[in-house]
């Protein structure tokens, strides 16, 4: 009954004029952000969380959660009208959206996808609704040890789940938390890293960070191999021609790929460190294992195109789940929002929820008006947003970069931070051109504070001792998932293997089935013309 | 594939054939390693244990540091016993787009210094002057073929960015040579 109360409040606190106001703006920026070349949901936050300075916690955090949403549906619109994946997590639409796009059906695609994230969105809410008061009541019985252990566990999943060289993921997670280092040393009030500068002394901030790693260091890989000189070939989308509109068939081949996509991508999303791009990629080969026509797969199956939008929306909402009730961030983009919270004087851990129902509420609540309000602008303004789209990098670059600059420059008026942000930026070139992988720096940045104050707290309960992590209960539990990670790409061959081979019994059986339908019809086909 | 296509190409595929030590993936693993060897340095002049005890300010940044010396030498060693094809990590969104443009580090290094330019001057300029010069001086390099929208562009945004913060949200941007409105 709680659920339902606090739900409720959460709904009134959010349904006022301006904060209706706030979530229709947010959609709106995250729409233009998610369709610019070059910029995805986390370099959009960065750059637009100064604007939410001045606005009370719910209403900030009501706007860059629209933004969240605005921006993963605004990389679909790029993704399956140019190809081009706004960021990572949109990959897999581009897969089937593309080649539907070029079978003249980027209508019926972008408001299918349209369609696919309301529904994730909205099963996405409901679940949070659930889960996170039950893993609230559970992490605030968490004590240092396991807040350390968790922190730890949540950089693991990042590295050995986001793929790509897990050495160098790792090496990243450690210049994160060497950033982090720098300021006074909370414990002794000692000064580590300042060098002497003033502005030094309360650390670095994470907003420059990740506005430099995200935004600027986006475009400068962008400009570097060569966006400036694309010439992007696209496919006209309009509301008023006849095929815009999905056909039954769409819907129905659709149906059962968003309900998976949903339930696959809210738990995916839910483990801290995996994420939207991993779900909406399981959910791709999911969808192409069980389908009864895999051949389709990859030339303009809508199925391809509907499961993985359901599921990076769904990861989007359950990414929340150990943001709000550990204080954890799943993604890049959930760094950035941990940020904010911070920002605006939240203490982002287990007793978030606790502490700032309201807040907490709020932010869920907002999540299923907030989709309401996307399935509208998604489906009235396509064509707007597709027109964005076309605004070519060479233009588009230099205007982020000034947006970039000003933008950390209001943040506290520090002219070093702003050097500090253009540093990121080449240094976010660097890592990316050399696989290294900027969002688990912030992710870091962010948790290097808490990872250290929770290990220093736990010593002092432990005397000094390590092995407080191995007496208790949860601590063991918490290790022992450690030990699974780590085991994790050793097994990992194994495992894909079992799983495809699963997968793939289902889709013969389902195939199999179509077959014997099939024949049964003209089998029946037969006999009407024999009789006749 | 057009002349400016297959010129990038040719370029981009010139570029592995250096020896592992010569790399720009070897250069940058090397200054890394520079960067947390001095870190590390640090954090051993930082206490390890305070008198009371209790962990002291180098204890992180020490585990932090020699963990990421460690893990940057196994980087290097493997970066400079790699074939030459490994050097350049592709991101996944790249694998995606069809189009091979070449490599353009003149222009980054530029657009860098243009970068450079805007920040020292952000304050003495003003926001709206800087971004202004700034803005023009990019699109001239990269959008040359549209001077009119150039100037457009130069002009309304940072105007349209001024009003936004400072005006409408009041957030403090240099106001430089212009006076503030």
């Amino acid at each position: 009954m709680d659920v339902f109360d606090n739900l409720a409040a959460g709904i009134m606190a959010v349904l006022t004029p301006g904060n209706m106001l706030l979530l229709l703006a947010g959609v709106m920026l995250g729409m233009i952000v998610g369709v610019m070349p070059g910029l995805g949901p986390s370099a959009g936050l960065a750059i637009l969380l100064p604007l939410t300075f001045t606005m009370d916690p719910t209403g900030a955090v009501v706007m860059l959660a629209a933004v969240y949403y605005g921006a993963m549906y605004g990389g679909t619109i790029t993704s399956v009208l140019i190809n081009t994946p706004g960021e990572s997590a949109t990959v897999a639409s581009t897969f089937d959206g593309y080649p539907l796009a070029k079978a003249g059906r980027a209508g019926p695609a972008l408001v299918m996808a349209a369609v696919g994230s309301f529904v994730a969105g909205t099963v996405g809410a409901i679940l949070i609704s659930v889960a996170a008061p039950v893993t609230a009541s559970v992490a605030a019985t968490f004590g240092p040890p396991e807040l350390f252990l968790v922190v730890v566990l949540g950089l693991l999943t990042l590295v050995v789940i986001i793929g790509g060289n897990r050495l160098l993921g790792a090496l990243s997670a450690l210049i994160g938390f060497a950033i982090a280092t720098v300021g006074i040393d909370i414990g002794t009030g000692q000064q580590r890293y300042t060098f002497g500068s003033v502005e030094l002394i309360n650390g670095i901030d994470f907003i420059p960070v990740a506005i430099g790693l995200f935004g600027v260091g986006e475009i400068l890989h962008t400009l570097w191999r060569g966006g400036h000189l694309e010439k992007l070939g696209y496919f006209n989308v309009s509301a008023r021609s006849r095929g815009f509109w999905p056909n039954k068939k769409d819907y129905k081949e659709s149906a059962g790929p968003i309900a998976r996509g949903s339930l696959l991508g809210f738990f995916v999303g839910a483990t801290p460190g995996a994420g939207a791009t991993v779900a909406s990629l399981m959910s791709y080969n999911l969808e192409k294992s069980v389908s009864r026509t895999p051949e389709k797969f990859g030339k303009g199956a809508m199925a391809g195109l509907a499961g993985p939008e359901a599921a990076n929306n769904a990861a989007s909402s359950g990414a929340m789940v150990p943001l709000l009730t550990l204080g954890i961030p799943g993604s890049a983009s959930t760094a950035v929002l941990i940020g904010g919270f911070m920002m605006w004087g939240l203490q982002p851990g287990p007793l978030l929820m606790e502490q700032n129902p309201e807040f907490a509420w709020g932010l869920i609540a907002s999540m299923y008006l907030g989709n309401v309000m996307l399935l509208l602008v998604n489906i009235f303004c396509i064509p707007a947003f597709a027109s964005i789209a076309r605004v070519p990098f060479r233009v588009l670059g230099p205007v982020i970069i000034v947006v970039c600059v000003l933008g950390t420059f209001t943040v506290n008026g520090s002219i070093i931070e702003v050097g500090i942000m253009l540093a990121c930026g080449v240094l976010g070139f660097f890592m990316r051109r050399f696989g290294l992988n900027p969002a688990a720096l912030v992710i870091a940045l962010v948790l290097g504070p808490m990872a250290e104050e929770s290990l220093r707290q736990t010593l002092i309960i432990s005397g000094g001792s390590f092995d407080i992590f191995l007496e208790r209960g949860t601590s063991q539990v918490l290790l022992a998932a450690m030990v699974v990670m780590l085991a994790l790409p050793l097994a990992g061959k194994g495992i894909k293997k079992a799983s495809s081979t699963a997968m793939a019994r289902v889709g013969r059986k389902r195939r199999d089935d179509t077959d014997v339908d099939a024949n049964a019809g003209e089998d029946r086909e037969h006999d009407k013309v024999g009789s006749a | 594939m057009t002349a400016v296509h297959a010129n990038a190409t040719t370029g981009a595929r010139s570029t592995g054939r250096a020896p592992g030590w010569v790399r720009p993936k070897t250069v940058f693993l090397t200054a890394l390693l520079v960067v947390l060897a001095v870190y590390t340095e640090m954090a051993f002049a930082l206490e390890w244990r305070t008198a009371a005890g209790r962990i002291g300010p180098g204890f992180f940044p020490r585990i932090v540091g020699i963990t990421g010396l460690a893990l940057t030498l196994w980087s290097l060693v493997a970066a400079v016993r790699a074939p030459a094809a490994e050097d350049e990590v592709v991101a996944l969104e790249d694998e995606v787009g069809d189009a091979d443009l070449g490599k353009h580090p003149r222009l980054l290094a530029l657009m860098v210094l243009a970068s450079l330019v805007f920040l020292v001057t952000l304050v003495s300029l003003g926001a709206i002057v800087s971004s202004a010069v700034f803005l023009l001086a990019m699109l001239f390099l990269l959008n040359r073929q549209h001077l009119l929208l150039n100037i457009a562009v130069a002009l309304g945004l940072p105007l349209a960015l001024y009003l936004l913060f400072q005006t409408l949200l009041n957030a403090g941007l240099p106001e430089g040579v212009l006076p503030r409105f």
